[in-house]
């Protein structure tokens, strides 16, 4: 029903690890496309990612050239990994740019204590994180909000988790734009989004989402490594990858439909409906970008309240404060969302959207919006493999300049869910990770055995292609021993 | 089966197509699919009763704003869904979906996916020589 014929491109190779699609492959590329990967990584996309990142080219507006990461798959519009500037006068502001998700991300957390200290006690802790952090269909947060509370939750992020006792003061500084996006308007969201997200703050959701405990298994950089809290190998970290739930979700479905409705009027056609875009500087385009930072500030403050929770259960396993466990906040980064940035375009230092879909930030120390700790030594980027084989703490170089500062955010899957289904079942996966020392709960089987480690690619291939690039960095390999799955 | 979920899209997230004969059962087949990407309805009791009534200006829209209030319901009012039976006025553009289930029970019910959004990738309704088809990929 559906034709999808997709022609390989002929691509021209920039070296090692670049693969530029020229302007002529498609009609209506304003730029060119350029794909980061290795030659099995390039071999291994689907052919998808090809056709959705030249469909990226051709978006009003776009900058120096359309980017998909290492690692890229097909999404929805762009692909996952993709990374686009639009000019901030003349080009365009995209949902299908960010994900429906708007601010899924990362968020490291370290403690003091060793693999020895915490192995005993990890069914006790991965059980206690599992009752307290709600996760699963439909699951409902635990923090109370009346509907004012909720838009000043969408207008403060994680600064209003603070300010409300479910952090530390010091965590800001540690999130991206410290946990606040500007320009949040509540009144560009819709009621049905607000109903949607009213109950979901502190909630892991279910697919992808996370919270996982791990150790360091390789330093890289101990100087550097140190300076962000982490000082041995084995020492255990706390990761969570969640994102804005329902409620950014429904913002995305929101504007897709406005944005379908009105391009015509601004003579905008894409290749790809979910492609649908206003002009950045419309009113629609205008009140897209202020409901899409609510629903980043929505994200940040679910990671963060979540963090509260890990917290009060490390301190109840461990007897004592989270203070004393050191639990500090390593760094908080979105890999779906569009902001304003300066960057250096054709020699000029220009204001652009960079959207990031399945891409993470990824500045090097010379970025003033860094905190001060990162101007030294570059801002820290956290990268989720599958359950089964890693992740790793990146930290994002100078030389990132040429991707708008942007990097990988995962390892990419290679399979459906249905087909990972069909290869395990989720209680067998479960057994066969204690046997292998991860201790895992779930909100669903079905859905644990979408999420095998065999469904995703490489994850050592994936970073090693952008730290050979020099764009990120290899600061620790992370590897799980306890995981509740959503 | 009036719907079959599709093993090579959407790796991420979940493909389905569904038909019918006619568009009440194209309608329900595609309701049936998204509340059984939830949660298996064997496992949701029938406690709860909803109806949704929408309106669209074509029938590939009036579809996209019914799955869309199904997964809606989904997380305002944390329930699942047991059953679905859909009625189409295809000439007004309008149709009625009469939804039963419950609220969510991690321990007693085999809840699967928390579905999310329907998207328009790849989004189609068309009608055939046999009835109606639509190919519909939901975002998890």
């Amino acid at each position: 029903m559906i034709n999808r014929n997709i022609e390989l491109p002929k691509f021209e190779r920039q070296g090692e690890l670049i693969w530029d699609i020229p302007k002529n492959y498609k009609k209506g590329m304003n730029v060119p496309a350029r794909i980061y990967a290795t030659e099995k990584l390039l071999k291994d996309m689907d052919l998808a990612v090809f056709d959705q990142i030249t469909n990226v080219a051709c978006l009003p507006g776009i900058q120096s050239r359309a980017m998909c990461m290492p690692d890229g798959h097909s999404g929805y519009g762009f692909p996952i990994g993709g990374v686009a500037a639009f000019d901030l006068q003349e080009g365009v502001i995209s949902p299908g740019g960010i994900g429906f998700d708007v601010n899924c991300g990362m968020r490291l957390v370290v403690t003091n204590l060793t693999y020895k200290d915490v192995k005993p006690n990890i069914k006790e802790l991965v059980d206690l994180l599992f009752k307290k952090v709600p996760s699963g269909v439909g699951c409902k947060g635990f923090v109370d909000l009346t509907k004012d509370k909720f838009r000043e939750v969408m207008q403060n992020g994680a600064k209003w988790c603070v300010d409300n006792c479910y952090g530390w003061k010091d965590d800001l500084a540690h999130i991206e734009d410290e946990g606040c996006i500007k320009h949040a308007n509540p009144d560009k969201v819709s009621e049905k989004a607000i109903n949607r997200g009213i109950n979901q703050l502190g909630t892991l959701g279910s697919g992808n989402h996370y919270l996982e405990i791990q150790y360091a298994g390789q330093i890289f950089d101990k100087e550097a490594a140190a300076k962000l809290g982490i000082h041995n190998k084995d020492q255990i970290c706390v990761m969570v990858h969640c994102g804005s739930r329902g409620f950014g979700h429904q913002v995305g479905t929101d504007y897709l439909k406005k944005f379908t409705e009105i391009m015509p009027s601004y003579g905008i056609t894409v290749p790809d409906p979910e492609l649908a875009c206003a002009p950045f500087q419309s009113k629609e385009g205008q009140d897209y970008y202020h409901a899409m930072a609510c629903a980043a500030n929505m994200a940040f403050a679910n990671r963060q309240v979540i963090l509260h929770r890990i917290r009060e259960c490390f301190s109840s396993v461990f007897g004592t404060t989270a203070e004393e466990l050191n639990m500090n906040l390593v760094y908080d980064v979105a890999h779906n969302i569009a902001k304003i940035e300066k960057h250096n375009i054709e020699g000029k230092n220009k204001e652009v959207v960079v959207h990031r879909k399945g891409s993470t930030r990824c500045f090097g120390p010379s970025r003033t919006e860094l905190a001060p700790i990162f101007r030294k030594i570059g801002q820290p980027v956290i990268v989720g493999g599958s359950m089964e084989t890693g992740s790793y703490l990146l930290l994002g170089t100078d030389k990132a300049a040429e991707t708008f500062g942007s990097t990988m955010h995962g390892s990419g899957r290679t399979m459906s869910r249905t087909q990972a289904r069909k290869q395990t079942k989720g209680e067998k996966l479960q057994k066969d990770m204690e046997k292998r020392g991860i201790y895992v709960r779930t909100a669903s089987y079905s859905g644990l055995a979408e999420e095998a480690g065999f469904a995703y690619k490489n994850i050592n291939e994936v970073i090693e292609t952008m730290d050979i690039a020099g764009i990120s960095k290899k600061l620790v390999a992370l590897k799980p021993i306890g995981n509740i799955k959503g | 089966m009036p719907y079959k979920f599709l093993e090579d899209e959407a790796i991420a997230d979940i493909a389905f197509e569904a038909e019918g004969k006619n568009l009440n059962d194209l309608f329900q087949s595609a309701a049936e699919a998204t509340i059984v990407s939830m949660a298996d309805p064997a496992t949701i009791k029938n406690n709860i009763t909803k109806i949704i009534t929408k309106k669209a200006n074509t029938i590939k829209e009036l579809l996209f704003e019914l799955i869309e209030e199904i997964i809606y319901l989904k997380d305002k009012d944390a329930i699942v869904f047991h059953s679905v039976t859909v009625e189409v006025n295809e000439e007004k553009k309008t149709c009625t979906a009469t939804l039963t289930g419950d609220d969510i029970n991690h321990e007693t019910q085999a809840l699967r996916n928390d579905v999310k959004a329907i998207t328009m990738h790849y989004y189609t309704v068309e009608k055939t020589t046999d009835g109606w088809e639509a190919h519909i990929v939901l975002d998890i």
